[in-house]
């Protein structure tokens, strides 16, 4: 009995401590708590996005964030069900912005952000969680896929191949991947209009051996690049397209997300596999957010985050790419900003439009 | 699109960890230990070789044959726990081979963050390369292992006092046979052959260890085991089947008739084709008769 009320003393003080260090006093300014998966902000992709987007608000750098602590910080949920827990204290503690990554944290945001009204939250990649607290940024992928489309099948062009193939691997299908790979095909078509396509979904996220094996016996019948949305799976891909040309064949695998250039390094002299990537910028989201709420313009809504605000674009980092191709595709980014090209996003409207074959994979749903 | 035969290459390539780590739970079940930890000891192995080669690439020639053997060596370390755990304190086997699989996945990632500042390895240059005919030197060393622990056990008689270990300890015991070094050897050589595994899968698969490098190559290893009926020719069949069932549905996709089928169908080819071979060739019980049971000197 004695124990028992001892645990609860200290519990309570435990909480009661807790509750006292949230407290603690805010310099003034915008501020902003980052809340992300288990992966953490340095996973190399999402999560690190979104932090180098909050350090570039506050003018702050990776290894100096100066005023971490103060204006800004992040908290790491290492389980799922810490997400409305993680999103409750934020809120409790009055950040001007929550800012959480990925869908995996829709269905607790859309319960929080009722709670909390008059909290302001930022969420990447989602359009359905609603509310006018909550702002969705989403990417238009398809823009970003047509531009590497057009890269790989100029370098396709410039390198004489005849008759190129170019190939698509995804990961689980459905509406976001299919932007990809329709805003892909397109960008093919745009330059070598009877070029085929094949494409491929491995169905998961992590499984690398299924991409490289697809993307050796697609090399091997004459596919000159292969584009992959499919997170880890991808990762195959580009094994195969080292391996390949350490060996002396040409071809190539095109990056996602983020620039994949030294992923595919497979040379002492710093030679790369990966042609060119397709980049996402989340980063762009989160200072996006942050300049809203300090304008006091946030609102509750979806905002696209288009090649116009660049929030996707490609990598040239890759100098095999070369200045002309280059060059090239940045005048498809600058059409498309001008909205001389439209890149179709959907399967069913691409396929109705007769710009992409009738018997790929794609899902719309 | 190329032949079904280009595909050969492939197909090793996926068979050869699987059925590696398939050999090395064979042996633990067969001397009466349960190994469910295969999935976080091919992790710790890859992570040991990907690491390794990811540092070592471009100074050490040969680099990734040192980076099996630290793959090796890892596992065989990691593995001791569950020795420890499962023979000495006659824990649950279950329960430290789930805590093996757990431990794996967060400990190689806080490493890779102390190594890497990073939640997965660098990525190496090079991995394997494949040698004759596009197969990867994983495939042999398969093939090797395989014969090789196939003598060991049938015709060694080290591999009868292993055999018996799992088949009755007390009877093992009473003909002289150390049942607790029995039971150590065969879960070390288990580990041993997870982590080369591991390191065989992450140098040929891929470009770097992250934590969904194994993503249930070991739980499928697991499967084999019992589904090649605790043999090293049904383990081995069992590999290859799985294998090829994977990369023919990898094959199936560029067939201009079957692309209207959903691409689920193609995920689900290979564990439909496993699951309907186990059924026709499902019968009596194979498993070793002290699989799974502590064993307590001088108790009955």
């Amino acid at each position: 009995m004695k124990r028992s009320i001892l645990a609860i003393v200290v519990v309570a003080m435990a909480i009661l401590a807790m509750a006292c260090g949230g407290k603690q006093t805010k310099a003034t300014g915008t501020t902003a708590r980052l809340l992300t998966d288990a992966t953490g902000i340095d996973d190399k992709s999402f999560n690190a996005a979104a932090w180098r987007g909050i350090l570039s608000f506050y003018g702050d750098t990776w290894e100096k964030p100066a005023n971490k602590g103060k204006l800004y910080d992040v908290v790491t949920a290492q389980t799922q069900d810490m997400y409305i827990p993680n999103l409750k204290q934020a809120s409790d503690e009055k950040y001007d912005v929550v800012i959480v990554t990925g869908f995996t944290w829709a269905d607790a945001l859309g319960q929080v952000a009722k709670q909390y009204p008059k909290q302001k939250y930022m969420i990447v990649d989602v359009d359905w969680v609603g509310g006018d607290n909550v702002m969705q940024v989403v990417f238009s992928e398809h823009e970003g896929s047509y531009l590497v489309g057009v890269a790989a099948a100029l370098k396709a062009q410039a390198d004489g191949i005849k008759d190129p193939k170019f190939g698509f691997i995804g990961g689980i299908p459905g509406p976001v991947i299919t932007k990809f790979e329709m805003g892909y095909i397109q960008g093919i078509a745009s330059v070598l209009p009877k070029a085929k396509v094949v494409d491929y979904y491995a169905n998961d996220w992590g499984k690398p051996e299924l991409a490289k094996a697809q993307a050796k016996n697609w090399f091997d019948s004459g596919v000159y690049a292969i584009f992959s949305a499919a997170g880890g799976t991808g990762n195959g891909t580009i094994a195969q397209a080292k391996e390949y040309r350490s060996q002396g064949k040409n071809v190539w695998a095109i990056g996602v997300d983020s620039d994949q250039f030294q992923d595919g390094v497979y040379s002492a002299d710093g030679k790369s596999a990966v042609l060119t990537s397709m980049i996402k910028r989340v980063e762009t989201a989160s200072s996006y957010a942050l300049n809203q709420a300090k304008a006091g313009t946030f609102k509750g809504q979806v905002v696209v985050l288009d090649s116009k605000a660049d929030g996707v674009g490609f990598s040239d980092k890759n100098p095999e790419l070369g200045a002309d191709i280059t060059a090239k595709v940045n005048a498809a980014k600058a059409k498309i900003i001008d909205g001389s090209i439209k890149v179709i996003p959907t399967y069913a409207e691409a396929k109705a439009a007769g710009v992409v074959p009738a018997n790929l994979q794609a899902s719309d749903k | 699109m190329s032949s079904v035969l280009g595909m050969l290459p492939s197909v090793l390539m996926m068979v050869a960890p699987i059925l590696i780590a398939a050999l090395g739970g064979m042996i633990a079940e067969r001397a009466g230990v349960t190994n469910i930890g295969l999935e976080g000891l091919m992790g710790v192995g890859a992570f040991a070789a990907a690491t390794s080669h990811a540092l070592l690439e471009s100074s050490l020639p040969g680099s990734v044959w040192f980076a099996l053997l630290m793959a090796t060596a890892a596992g065989t370390l990691f593995s001791l726990v569950h020795a420890f755990a499962s023979i000495t304190l006659k824990a649950d086997q279950t329960v430290s081979g789930t805590g093996i699989n757990l431990l794996s996945i967060g400990g190689t990632v806080f490493l890779c963050q102390i190594i890497f500042k990073q939640e997965r390895t660098e990525p190496y240059k090079l991995g394997m390369m494949p040698g004759p005919g596009g197969i990867y030197p994983t495939a042999w060393i398969a093939l090797v292992l395989l014969g090789a622990i196939w003598y060991l056990l049938y015709k060694r008689p080290m591999g009868l006092r292993l055999r018996a270990c799992g088949e009755h300890p007390a009877a093992a015991a009473s003909a002289g046979i150390d049942v607790y070094k029995a039971r150590y050897l065969a879960v070390l050589a288990s580990g041993a052959l997870a982590g080369l595994a591991g390191g065989c899968l992450v140098l040929t698969q891929t470009i770097q260890y992250t934590n969904m490098t194994i993503n249930g190559a070991g739980f499928i290893a697991l499967a084999a085991v019992s589904f090649g009926r605790w043999t090293p020719k049904g383990v081995g069949g069992a590999s290859l089947l799985f294998g090829t069932a994977v990369a023919l549905a990898i094959y199936m996709v560029n067939i201009e008739a079957l692309r209207r089928l959903p691409p689920e169908f193609f995920s689900v080819t290979p564990y439909l084709i496993t699951l309907v071979t186990l059924v026709i060739f499902s019968g009596k019980d194979y498993a070793p008769k002290a699989v799974g049971i502590p064993y307590e000197k001088g108790a009955s």
